[in-house]
């Protein structure tokens, strides 16, 4: 595998992972269903993994950036199999609508099952990496590599403001029920 | 405080773009570590593991 080609599909997996930011992001605002705190930290986890891929198409592929996705794909999958086993039980109901017959939790676990897949096949191929001496413009001149890395940072920037307005600065009700900051800059006023 | 995580992940990717990619794996490491433990307000309701 060239060091282009493991660009150019390290920027298709942003743009996946990134997809899936934008489709959570869709659901909550049409169907007005706010993101539990458990939700919020699988976004976290997606953010995450979006770190790693970054760093590889800032700089070329590396294990290292490699390890970041993978760590961050292990603690999003804990974060999503937790929640699944919370609502596993029989009568202990679930959170939010169902997509496809399954939830967002189990949504999300197993796309961070497939990043941890995915992540380890491209581990296999020892070409893709370029010598650390080569210097190379960022992004490797590719133009798919940047505008994937923009948008998957303007989805953090996204969260982050989408989160601040939930939670306001402290910790999350659980389960959300408004836009805690929004309310209470309401009364305030 | 979860914008907290968000934004200190945003700083990260800023970071990574500007070469400070040391800085930005402490981070990254110190969002990872803070958010398992916030975890420990929002994954304790509802279920009890009897053994």
């Amino acid at each position: 595998m060239t060091p282009d080609l493991s660009r150019t599909l390290n920027a298709i997996g942003m743009l996946a992972v990134s997809l899936v930011l934008v489709l959570a992001q869709i659901y909550q605002l049409t169907l007005y269903e706010l993101p539990c705190p458990l939700c919020l930290l699988q976004r976290v986890g997606f953010v995450a993994v979006g770190v790693g891929l970054g760093l590889n198409l800032l700089y070329g592929a590396r294990p290292q950036h490699y390890a970041l996705m993978l760590i961050a794909a292990l603690y999003g999958g804990s974060v999503s199999v937790r929640q699944i086993l919370l609502h596993i039980v029989p009568g202990t109901g679930h959170y939010g609508s169902p997509v496809m017959g399954l939830h967002y939790y189990t949504w999300a676990a197993i796309c961070f099952f497939l990043v941890l897949v995915g992540t380890s096949i491209m581990l296999l191929f020892d070409k893709q990496y370029t010598p650390a001496s080569q210097s190379q413009p960022r992004f490797g001149g590719s133009t798919l590599a940047k505008a994937a890395f923009f948008i998957m940072l303007g989805l953090a920037v996204l969260n982050a403001g989408s989160a601040l307005l939930e939670c306001g600065p402290t910790i999350c009700a659980d389960p959300p029920t408004s836009y805690k900051l929004i309310d209470e800059l309401g009364n305030n006023n | 405080m979860i914008a907290l995580l968000f934004a200190l992940l945003t700083a990260v990717m800023a970071l990574n773009y500007f070469g400070r990619t040391k800085t930005g794996n402490v981070i990254f490491f110190l969002t990872l570590a803070l958010s398992v433990y916030w975890l420990k307000f929002h994954a304790t309701s509802q279920l009890t593991i009897q053994l």
